[in-house]
């Protein structure tokens, strides 16, 4: 079943006629995503890879039922384009750009909140539910379909992750990119919610990393109790505090935000933190293909 | 970006937000000039960004130009923390009756900014938020602070009357800066009532977000002003994300994405390695600018390998892969060289790689690409150098 998004999803692209957002919308028609428009204002009347693009959301919902928007326009276009998303009634928007302003960042996520859309991102690798559809830039042949699902801050960690997995012969049902940014949309505990409730979805794997206090609310909310198993790996062990680390979010400020306060809090809560990626696919990989011999 | 305390200042006097009269000197002569406009008596102060620098006798009061030239003379030059510090403000004394705490900063749990007060300001922040009643907080629910919920905000904090308004004024202010210049943090510690019953920022410390600098031309202009050293310049001439580590290290790292690039780092230290730095190429890199990376990596002393991480997702494979063998052939770097990409135009990418001396890791995890690195550079320090 996966979460979020399946083969039946119609897609927008925000930003289509742009060379990233050609060559994606290229990709993601490859894989089977059900591109229904793009928009890009001034060009509508145009095509994309046969996609039709349009001057305004308003017209892709109109003309084409579009339900779900990836946004891939440059970091100050990002705001504007999320609103005029949001704004329209979409449900899910995936906000692929980095280097998105904070206080846009906080802009759109008071919007999204305020109209029940989910917004993924910013600064994310966007969704994927292996062979049913992609909103995102992921290379879709390192990610198998399977059972596991796949909630993580950074996209090459996702990578690494779904493709170790797929060595060894286990997929997922749905991989959700967060992003690497301080203030996102949907957090751990948002996509951890989805997977509760999907059939296809027989654990868990969060890859959090160092920064801000993601991993902790996720922490909070397992305790509660928590319906499947949930594996964790926590990047950034050996970075140097104070330093910011690639990410906009990914800083240890004083005793905020540390590796070991994560890894604590998540055990706690019944996660099984690994300290290595390759210990975290193998005991994954482990527990899927015992259950599937059973 | 953090700006320094003059910077702050400046931005503090366009928001109409009360500072003591001060210029920046970067000499001891310089010193002596402003000490003298300001009629003899005054504060020298380091500019650094490290706090804690009135302990470290970098806050230094004098009495008269000369005095001040001493002063400056022996503070610039100085290294505090890792910062070389290439400037003093000379500011006027003030004489304090009462001093607050003022800031306006991201909650990043909620993502949304919080307004911070006290009555009792002029010490560490943190050691206010442990007494008792000491600090006052507010979060709010956008990025604007009316003039109302700033005096009930100083009002829990325990002013009154005209100081109370006076103070709620500089706050709304700060709230308006945050906003405007796209500030993570505003801080005013302490906010200085002076005998005359004067507010003024005695303090000042703003971070910019990095992200919105262009679009701000006084941030520009601030910007051009924090150098940073040699190496975080050339990143950034690149257009890479770079954090220098251990000086002594021996590994040097270049991952696409931070999240990668961590966990290599992590896997380097986890397998006893050294790692010399921290490289995120990000994402769509180019052809000369993953060689850049490389040179950028391999200028590093003490650089015996270099761990190249890259998935070909939004970057490319092969572009990554052209990029190494530039350096390669025009080079001859000795450092060894292991390679693990996976993604778009990965066949062509090995190919190419092939035909080279270094380790390639196609199908497998960042942890054999890391162990393959140190077996290589052992064997090489066992044999004496490359056969």
């Amino acid at each position: 079943m996966a979460i979020l998004i399946d083969s039946g999803t119609r897609i927008l692209i925000q930003g289509i006629t742009g060379s990233q957002g050609s060559y994606h919308a290229g990709l993601m028609l490859e894989c089977g995503s059900r591109v229904v428009a793009g928009v890009t204002p001034g060009r509508g009347g145009e095509t994309v890879h046969g996609i039709p693009v349009y001057d305004t959301v308003r017209d892709a919902v109109r003309e084409q039922g579009a339900e779900a928007s990836m946004i891939l326009v440059p970091p100050f276009a990002v705001l504007d384009a999320a609103a005029e998303a949001i704004e329209n009634g979409l449900r899910l928007v995936v906000i692929i750009t980095e280097h998105v302003p904070i206080h846009d960042a906080v802009k759109i996520k008071q919007l999204a909140d305020s109209r029940n859309c989910m917004v993924i991102g910013p600064n994310t690798i966007g969704i994927i539910s292996p062979r049913l559809s992609k909103i995102g830039i992921m290379p879709e042949f390192l990610y198998k379909p399977g059972s596991v699902g796949l909630v993580s801050r950074s996209g090459t960690l996702s990578h690494e992750v779904a493709s170790n997995l797929m060595d060894k012969g286990v997929g997922l049902s749905t991989c959700v990119g967060i992003g690497g940014d301080p203030v996102r949309g949907a957090d751990f505990v948002d996509v951890l919610r989805l997977f509760a409730g999907d059939p296809q979805t027989e654990a868990v794997i969060m890859i959090g990393e160092i920064g801000g206090i993601a991993e902790e609310k996720a922490a909070e909310y397992l305790k509660e109790g928590y319906p499947k198993p949930v594996y964790a790996f926590i990047a950034g062990r050996t970075a140097p505090p104070g330093r910011r680390m690639g990410h906009a979010g990914a800083i240890v400020e004083g005793s905020q935000g540390t590796v070991e306060s994560k890894e604590k809090l998540l055990r706690d809560a019944g996660v099984r933190v690994l300290p290595r990626l390759d210990e975290l696919v193998d005991v994954v990989a482990q527990l899927v293909k015992s259950k599937n011999s059973v | 970006m953090n700006l320094f305390e003059f910077q702050a200042k400046q931005l503090f006097k366009q928001y109409g937000i009360p500072i003591p009269c001060g210029v920046a000197a970067l000499s001891g002569r310089e010193a002596a000039d402003e000490a003298g406009k300001l009629g003899g008596a005054a504060v020298i102060k380091a500019q650094v960004h490290a706090g804690g620098r009135g302990k470290a006798g970098l806050v230094r009061l004098v009495g008269n130009p000369a005095e001040a030239e001493q002063a400056a003379r022996e503070i610039i030059g100085q290294t505090y923390r890792g910062e070389l510090v290439s400037r003093v403000l000379v500011e006027e004394k003030l004489s304090v009756a009462q001093e607050f705490y003022l800031s306006v900063t991201m909650d990043w749990s909620k993502g949304l900014p919080v307004v911070l007060a006290s009555s009792q300001g002029g010490v560490d922040i943190e050691e206010l938020a442990k007494k008792e009643k000491g600090i006052v907080m507010r979060s709010l629910d956008n990025l604007e602070l009316s003039y109302y919920k700033a005096v009930e905000i100083l009002s829990d904090a325990g002013l009154k009357n005209k100081v109370l308004t006076g103070a709620a004024r500089v706050l709304t202010r700060i709230v308006r800066l945050f906003r405007e210049a796209e500030a993570l943090t505003v801080e005013i510690n302490p906010l200085v009532l002076t005998a005359d019953g004067v507010l003024i920022a005695a303090d000042a410390k703003v971070t910019l977000d990095d992200e919105a600098l262009e679009r701000h031309p006084v941030g520009w202009e601030l910007a051009q002003e924090d150098a940073g050293d040699d190496f975080a310049r050339r990143a950034r001439e690149i257009g890479v994300s770079y954090v220098q580590l251990d000086e002594g290290g021996e590994i040097g790292i270049i991952a696409g994405g931070a999240g990668l690039a961590m966990a290599t780092m992590d896997a380097v230290a986890q397998q006893g390695g050294r790692p010399v730095n921290f490289l995120d190429t990000g994402g769509g890199i180019s052809r000369d600018r993953m060689a850049a990376a490389l040179r950028l990596v391999l200028a590093n002393n003490g650089v015996k390998g270099v761990v190249i991480n890259i998935f070909g997702g939004i970057n490319n494979c092969l572009t990554v892969a052209q990029g190494i063998t530039d350096v390669v052939d025009s080079d001859h770097p000795a450092a060894e060289i292991v390679v693990k990409t996976r993604g778009h135009s990965q066949e062509e990418a090995w190919s190419l790689l092939a035909k080279y001396d270094m380790g390639v890791v196609k199908c497998g995890t960042t942890v054999e690409a890391v162990r393959m690195l140190l077996r290589s550079i052992q064997k090489n320090n066992c044999c004496g150098g490359r056969t």
